[in-house]
């Protein structure tokens, strides 16, 4: 697909709006309703708010980031917020996606052929998610209620036993690095390296070929549905 | 803050400041055993540091208020104990003990937020404090404490104002009985040394200076009667230590993770370089 041709794909195309996904709509596939698309971007904005405000405290070396917020002491008062905002929103995805993201033998598979994924191999027998897309679902689930809970005691210390506290700041710090290289990782991956992939949570849909390339069992299921 | 006293360490910088000028290593020595609750020192604090009084509940003792606050940064511990049939008042002064290895410094993430002085004062620089209370957990005497208002954390500062220019600290003082001294630490080490040895021979065979290792012992130094059992003066820690958590975050889990974001991003533009964008096949 050349670049002359996205844009002109692009102009003719509707976006994808309403709660409908999973159908063609002549060339395209809906891929994500407008309510995932919307909340997606709540999840990645205050995700960036409390990832670049948290870094800020993470490391001397990130400090410097405080002053987009207008230095440490508003980048300290608003990180929590932010971080609420995010749980608030992760929680959203999670309620939307737990049912489409339960582990399958399939997904399995996925995750042994990594490998042959990142040199850019089509694996077969991949659905609406492919194992990497799920196993990053449940880490972001699960590490941001760590982040949460560790995060709501960062923020009351006086309120927790020391034990407690001696536990959240070294765990609060070990997910963020994980977030962070998880982070690197999804972008990198999404808008770099998999061609037709962004407009799946800009426009909500694929082209039917991107479908069929990337998540085949999904496409067949979604054409046998008309 | 003073600005005419050696920094020797700074709070979430890089490297050690630089520094010629050299300093005798100062301390407090507070003898518990001839202090006679009079608080004067809680005044002359309240007064040198124009701090707002606060209002007390009662809660059965003496004791001004039942902890430190952002505005009352010195307080006389009450403790009544009973011994073989024989009562006595367990005074302690109760303030921040400007550790050697403080924990306070080691978990602050604001640049210049908290220094020690190459005297061994700590001191909080509210300018550059961000209100995120990291130095309370990691102070083992649960001494900084969070102003709600202002959101920022007070202590002790060892009066590093007056010290700077020749003064004793204002608690020293105003003490009535002698049992505050302010000096080198050399100077009173041996002081307290004696003291301790005369209240052996008076019958507190443990009597003992508290200067706890664990923090690389401290500026603030206290003897005790009853030195085995410094919990009994108010929950004095027996063996305060500078929290683990704060080591392992500072030299592995931090550099690590900066080092892993850094290979992350390598790792990505390699990829890249490499194997390119995928496109859907067939068009």
């Amino acid at each position: 697909m050349s670049d002359s041709q996205t844009v002109a794909g692009q102009a003719a195309e509707p976006m994808a709006m309403g709660d409908r996904e999973d159908l063609i709509q002549g060339d395209v596939v809906v891929r994500h309703s407008l309510y995932v698309r919307v909340t997606h971007w709540c999840v990645a904005l205050f995700f960036i708010l409390a990832f670049l405000s948290g870094a800020a405290l993470f490391s001397p070396r990130f400090y410097f980031l405080a002053n987009i917020f207008g230095g440490g002491y508003s980048a300290r008062q608003l990180h929590p917020w932010f971080s609420l905002l995010f749980s608030l929103g992760l929680f959203c995805l999670f309620l939307r996606w737990s049912s489409r993201m339960q582990w399958e033998a399939a997904d399995s598979n996925w995750l042994k052929n990594f490998k042959r994924y990142m040199r850019y191999e089509e694996i077969p027998d991949v659905g609406k998610f492919n194992g990497g897309q799920k196993f990053f679902f449940w880490a972001a689930c699960l590490g941001g209620l760590v982040l949460l809970l560790t995060g709501v005691v960062m923020w009351f210390p006086t309120s927790f036993p020391l034990w407690i506290r001696y536990l959240s700041y070294p765990l609060h710090e070990l997910l963020f690095i994980l977030f962070a290289l998880a982070i690197i990782y999804h972008l990198y991956i999404t808008l770099f390296a998999l061609g037709g992939t962004l407009r799946a949570m800009t426009r909500g849909t694929v082209t039917k070929h991107w479908a069929q390339s990337h998540h085949p069992r999904w496409y067949r299921e979604t054409s046998r549905k008309g | 803050m003073p600005s005419n006293m050696e920094i020797q360490r700074i709070s979430a910088t890089l490297g050690p400041p630089t520094g010629v000028r050299e300093a005798p290593k100062v301390a407090k020595l507070i003898d518990t055993t001839t202090c006679i609750g009079c608080k004067a020192c809680e005044v002359a604090c309240q007064e040198w540091n124009d701090l707002q009084s606060e209002e007390t509940s009662q809660f059965g003792t003496y004791q001004t208020l039942p902890d430190l606050t952002p505005n009352f940064w010195n307080l006389i511990r009450f403790n009544e104990h009973e011994e073989d049939g024989q009562f006595a008042w367990l005074m302690r002064k109760d303030q921040c003990m400007h550790c050697e290895d403080p924990g306070c410094l080691k978990a602050c993430p604001a640049p210049g937020a908290i220094v020690q002085y190459n005297n061994g004062i700590v001191d909080f620089n509210q300018a550059n404090c961000i209100g995120c209370g990291f130095c309370i957990s990691g102070c083992p005497f649960d001494v900084p404490k969070i102003n709600a208002k202002s959101g920022k954390v007070y202590k002790c500062t060892l009066c590093s104002d007056r010290v700077s220019v020749g003064l004793e600290p204002a608690c020293i003082k105003a003490c009535p009985t002698g049992c505050l001294q302010f000096g080198t630490k050399g100077n009173l080490l041996d002081i307290a040394q004696k003291r301790v040895e005369q209240l052996k021979s008076q019958g507190f065979k443990n009597a003992a200076l508290y200067d706890p290792p664990g923090v690389g012992g401290t500026h603030v130094i206290t003897i005790l009667a009853y030195g085995d059992r410094p919990e009994l003066y108010g929950g004095l820690p027996k063996n305060p230590k500078v929290p683990l958590y704060l080591g392992f975050m500072k030299t592995i889990l931090r550099p690590l993770g900066n080092l892993l974001m850094l290979l992350g991003v390598v790792g990505a533009f390699a990829h890249f370089s490499r194997y390119g964008k995928r496109e859907d096949k067939g068009e």
